[in-house]
């Protein structure tokens, strides 16, 4: 086990809230995520997590709260804010590729590499892709950065994805459901590589309903009951039938 | 835990080879086009060696008429087609074409002013429009459809008003009259068959597709035609792709249009009436542009439009009626979208 309590979490996010009409999705969200750790945001549909995530990559804005990013207080207003400022890379539920462009095209898509007149480097930029599919997640049978993203399986392009976003890693990687519509044998290896991405210093925040999945991988837990915390605690002191009850509980 | 570095993350390993440059070529969606036209080529050889004296196809004067008009119809597609590939229409490129020649015909004559800052005008103008379409189509969130459908009737109006006779109250055509070394750079026979045009529409196919394939604003066009909100989510701009895209594809009708009527010295208002803009989106679909935007290359384009200019031409050399060329394009249209649909992109999904 890493060392969690470390003195500055890398992002706190204080007394957070949200509501969308007379609906509180969010309210006086307090969490923090440390370095090295894979922290597990659990609860059911409609629990507030996907709230939470979008405002943290700035899709949407709280109506209150603070965000610190190493004990520093950020606002995260766009998506360009959440990678920079925050430190954050998401990979969302959908995805995100476009299905009709090359995995060349699509890992480096509003993140060229360029020269000074906007011209593409492609050559530099299919070694990096092949480097980046072969470093970070072996795809069987991908042999060409050419390939469409729509002549992949949902596994593949599910893994193209996680390559693109732990290649432009950066402190945390938020992770939306990113077995949602994996096979097993998939979805374990993307629970190693957030162990890895974990153990070599940064941190991985998951988002599941599947609790399962969730006591495999993470360090930490956080469980969301009707827009509020119910309950934060360590691997350690807790077990699958406490967070199982939690999760039901309402 | 695992402690090897290396995930594999499907199990069906030599599902793909790696594919040669040539598979790669040939996956285009230009490569049924290309056969189309090589077909048609061959036909009208085969023709004119089996009626030398009537099918008057390869003959200086015809192939003269090609080498001018078919560039127009390039031009106006490759603006049209960009515009395509990013999602989005526009259906007033016939009045860009006519408004800006207009306008620096009017500028050159009537205000007198310098020729260059005439031209500079219309430029500026069909900027101007292409700016209007783009914003009111990403910011006000009007379909293009409707956006560009407004204002093809709203420069419609204004060319007519334009070309008005002040005294009788009558539109009329006006003449462009440039100067000969303007009208050299513009239309002038370089050699044979060859004129200026053909010259300008192969530097715009080059220059559209550098841009759409080895510049990052080409990267951008296909993310944003191909899948917008995952296009955002990559942290695309694609209003701002969306913008230059229509700016782009008024400024090409301009251009064709400058360079029709310094050819002919003739700008008819009835032009923006002529269906030119359906014309270039028809070229564009027979070229393999994805009508929903995302699929599309320069070459099918360039392709398309030729295919779209040698059938009307030929129509001509053999003497059939006007109305077979509507029944001709509809049909040509029609077959060569199945022909796309069910041999390019569609196929490789369904091996997936």
């Amino acid at each position: 086990m890493k060392n969690l309590k470390s003195k500055n979490p890398l992002l706190s996010v204080k007394g957070i809230a949200k509501s969308y009409g007379h609906v509180r999705a969010l309210q006086n969200i307090d969490i923090d995520i440390h370095s090295g750790e894979v922290l597990g945001l659990l609860g059911d549909n409609g629990a507030g997590k996907s709230t939470l995530i979008k405002i943290l990559s700035g899709i949407i804005r709280p109506d209150k709260g603070q965000i610190f990013r190493k004990g520093k207080e950020i606002n995260i207003l766009s998506r360009k804010d959440s990678e920079e400022k925050a430190g954050i890379q998401t990979i969302y539920q959908d995805i995100a590729l476009v299905k009709s462009m090359s995995i060349l095209r699509n890992i480096f898509a509003g993140q060229e590499r360029k020269t000074k007149l906007g011209f593409l480097k492609l050559n530099e930029m299919r070694d990096t892709t092949m480097q980046i599919l072969n470093d970070h997640v072996k795809i069987a049978g991908i042999t060409s950065p050419d390939l469409l993203i729509e002549e992949l399986s949902g596994g593949q392009a599910q893994a193209v994805a996680i390559a693109r976003a732990v290649h432009f890693q950066r402190d945390i990687l938020l992770l939306d459901e990113p077995t949602s519509a994996l096979s097993v044998r998939e979805t374990n290896k993307v629970h190693s590589i957030m162990r890895e991405i974990a153990d070599a210093g940064n941190s991985c925040v998951f988002v599941t309903h599947n609790l399962y999945h969730a006591f495999q991988v993470c360090d930490r837990f956080v469980v969301f009951s009707h827009g509020e915390v119910v309950k934060s605690s360590t691997k350690e002191n807790t077990s699958l039938d406490e967070l199982t009850d939690l999760i039901l509980a309402n | 835990m695992e402690k090897n570095k290396k995930f594999e993350i499907s199990s069906s390993s030599n599902r793909y080879i790696q594919s040669s440059k040539l598979e790669l070529i040939l996956r285009g969606s230009y490569v049924n086009i290309g056969f189309l036209l090589l077909a048609l080529l061959l036909i009208t050889l085969f023709a004119t060696w089996l009626y030398p004296n009537s099918f008057n196809f390869y003959t200086p004067g015809n192939l003269a008429v090609i080498f001018q008009h078919i560039p127009v119809i390039i031009i106006m597609s490759i603006g049209a087609g960009i515009l395509m590939i990013c999602g989005e229409f526009d259906l007033s490129i016939a009045g860009v074409y006519t408004l800006c020649s207009f306008i620096t015909a009017s500028a050159l004559n009537e205000w007198g002013w310098h020729l260059s800052s005439s031209v500079v005008i219309g430029f500026i103008v069909a900027l101007v429009i292409g700016l209007i379409n783009g914003l009111v189509t990403t910011r006000l969130k009007i379909p293009s459809f409707i956006a560009s459908l407004g204002m093809m009737f709203f420069l419609q109006g204004v060319v007519r008003w334009f070309s008005e006779n002040p005294e009788t109250g009558v539109p009329g055509s006006i003449s462009l009259s440039p100067p000969q070394w303007f009208f050299n750079l513009m239309s002038g026979q370089l050699f044979g068959p060859f004129y200026a045009q053909t010259l300008w529409c192969i530097i715009f196919a080059i220059v559209a597709f550098l841009l759409l394939n080895l510049h990052t604003f080409g990267n951008h066009v296909f993310a944003t035609g191909g899948d917008k909100e995952a296009a955002e989510k990559d942290g695309i701009n694609t209003s701002k792709t969306k913008i230059i895209a229509f700016m782009l594809c008024s400024f090409c009708a301009a251009f064709a249009g400058l360079m029709s009527s310094t050819r002919v010295n003739l700008i008819s208002p009835a032009q923006t009436l002529s269906g030119l803009e359906l014309e270039a989106i028809a070229a564009c679909v027979i070229g393999g542009v994805y009508l929903f935007g995302g699929r599309g290359t320069i070459l099918g384009i360039f392709f398309g439009a030729c295919l779209f200019g040698i059938v009307d031409n030929l129509l001509v050399i053999i003497r059939a009626p006007g109305e077979y060329m509507p029944v001709f394009v509809g049909t040509i249209l029609i077959i060569t979208v199945i022909l796309n649909t069910n041999l390019g992109f569609a196929k490789n999904r369904k091996e997936s």
